[in-house]
């Protein structure tokens, strides 16, 4: 299949779009042809970032919900299919981070990150399939993260929160591949966005640094739509080393366990003195 | 480490554990010398539970609570670990499985099982870790399921149950291994428990023990074994599980076309007779 054909005309919801990967995805189905709704909270974040994209034209559009509340999403999700005649794609993109020491975590902060890592993606499946089941077509990508297909110390709600979500749309692409539905699973690693900036145990912090070494996120979303666009299952970008440290964890290789453990005494040598992993 | 010894006068909490895997785990557990609570919601099975593990004397002990309420948890682990002056392991186990066509699901359908396989697990851990940390010991062992490693089609909401609670587990492993806190997530296949009678058909029939399900106490004495040496995740029985989890990993083209296989028989059933297998 011909990537650019993939998302010419069709009709995408993209949620936490005002910035990061969701705004970046947003941008680049826009460019190959798209109509694209922004969704996001804030109904002036969501304005702004439509009209970085205004070149686009009529194209862009935007939708104002909390994905985590359910009547929001499926008002939102029904509207936009309703204004627009179908609903092609929808990307569950909207999340929160989490790296912090467990035992500082309340039942508040996990309540946090459940609600909008997991009932978020939960919502949109629930509002967008019923449509998709009726026209017989459609495309789910959910963002899950590295962390959702490998478990990183010191963020196990956040990992436990994207595991959910590789389990889930995994399940979801067997289930309906037969039914022309089609799901796929982002699986990033450090992209160059803010999530450094929101983690579900405290305020943003705009002072937060995106680190060194992340990738960039026009980058990570060519990379991503080629590879929904083939239809592919779990999307680990970038690639590597992502995909390896996968396969040696569910492999049990002595280095990848040697890592992860190394990992762990960083972090946790670095929080103790100075309250931060980064 | 010796297995046998690694359970010795152990104080143990074992959740749902008035049947299943939970019974076998508190059995075997019995056997290799520990103490044990066996948490259960209804007292009377709790009760009934321990009366046929009497011939351990005072080592069988019951708690009873409902593993989706937090205070509860946190009551019953806190106090178990007062009574006994210690908590050495907690066995996260209770849980419920439902195949359904993704279709048919309700938010409520979610709702349940989030809170019961999910909330049930982080409150366990919750309310033990800090026990645990004063400690500078201890072992958590939560219940996944081979379903939490391989996307199993037609139900995807027990998955991204197990899902979560593999993510937790092993990420609490590395994460406490230097603070001397263990973690362990079994992940058990088909194994012969009631859980497949709770699975119900259109007319209400459960649906029979699959002629291949490993049984209970081997499961039992197979997971404590790995356990004992402090393994992270353990398939049991190990194959044809574990192979089919790597196979998925590395997009191996037999268990892709299983699992599409899979999800085509499943549907057949759950539409013509409301059944998964």
């Amino acid at each position: 299949m011909n990537n650019q054909g993939y998302y010419t005309d069709r009709i995408c919801i993209v949620t936490g779009a005002n910035s990061g990967i969701g705004y970046a995805l947003s941008e680049e189905l826009l460019k190959r042809g798209a109509t694209v709704y922004l969704l996001g909270r804030d109904p002036a974040k969501v304005a702004a970032a439509a009209g970085k994209l205004s070149s686009h034209g009529d194209r862009v559009r935007t939708l104002v919900a909390d994905v985590t509340d359910w009547e929001q999403v499926r008002t939102a999700i029904e509207g936009a299919a309703a204004e627009a005649g179908r609903l092609d794609m929808l990307f569950n993109n909207a999340g929160i981070g989490g790296t912090l020491q467990f035992e500082k975590a309340t039942l508040e902060d996990w309540k946090k990150i459940i609600e909008t890592n997991v009932w978020s993606v939960v919502y949109g499946v629930h509002a967008a399939f019923p449509i998709m089941l009726r026209q017989g077509s459609g495309h789910i990508v959910n963002t899950s993260s590295a962390a959702g297909i490998v478990p990183p110390p010191f963020q196990a709600l956040y990992s436990l929160t994207k595991f959910g979500v590789t389990g889930m749309t995994e399940c979801l692409r067997y289930e309906f591949a037969e039914k022309g539905l089609f799901f796929s699973t982002i699986c990033p690693t450090n992209i160059a966005t803010p999530i450094f900036q929101r983690s579900a145990d405290g305020p943003v912090n705009e002072k937060a640094p995106i680190p060194d070494d992340a990738y960039p996120v026009d980058r990570a979303a060519v990379e991503i739509l080629d590879a929904v666009a083939e239809r592919k299952g779990v999307i680990v970008v970038p690639e590597e080393p992502g995909t390896a440290v996968w396969r040696g964890w569910a492999a049990g290789d002595p280095e990848t366990e040697a890592y992860l453990m190394q990992m762990a005494h960083d972090r946790r040598v670095a929080y103790e003195t100075k309250g931060s992993y980064f | 480490m010796d297995a046998s010894d690694y359970y010795r006068e152990k104080i143990c909490i074992v959740t749902g554990a008035n049947s299943g895997i939970g019974f076998a785990l508190s059995e075997e557990l019995l056997k290799r010398g520990a103490t044990v609570y066996m948490l259960g919601r209804d007292p009377a099975k709790v009760a009934g539970a321990a009366g046929k593990l009497s011939s351990h004397g005072s080592r069988v002990r019951t708690l009873v609570a409902d593993v989706t309420e937090q205070q509860q948890v946190q009551a019953a682990v806190e106090g178990a670990a007062a009574e006994a002056g210690r908590l050495d392991m907690l066995f996260n186990n209770a849980g419920i499985f439902r195949p359904q066509l993704y279709e048919t699901a309700t938010l409520g359908d979610w709702q349940t099982m989030i809170e019961t396989n999910l909330w049930s697990v982080i409150y366990g851990v919750h309310a033990a870790l800090p026990i645990m940390l004063r400690q500078g010991s201890g072992h958590v062992v939560n219940t996944a399921s081979v379903a939490g490693l391989d996307p199993f089609p037609m139900q995807e909401i027990y998955n991204t149950t197990k899902y979560a609670v593999v993510g937790l587990s092993e990420s609490l492993r590395y994460g406490f291994a230097e603070k001397g806190i263990a973690f362990s997530v079994i992940c058990p296949g088909d194994i012969a428990t009631p859980i497949y009678s709770k699975v119900t058909d259109r007319e209400g029939r459960g649906t029979e023990t699959p002629a291949h399900a490993y049984p209970a106490d081997a499961a039992a004495t197979y997971s404590l074994d790995r356990v004992a040496e402090r393994k992270g995740i353990v398939v049991v029985p190990e194959q044809p599980y574990t192979d089919l989890w790597r196979g998925y990993v590395v997009g191996d083209p037999g268990v892709e076309a299983m699992l599409v296989r899979m999800a085509h028989d499943r549907r057949v059933l759950l539409e013509t007779r409301g059944t998964y297998i």
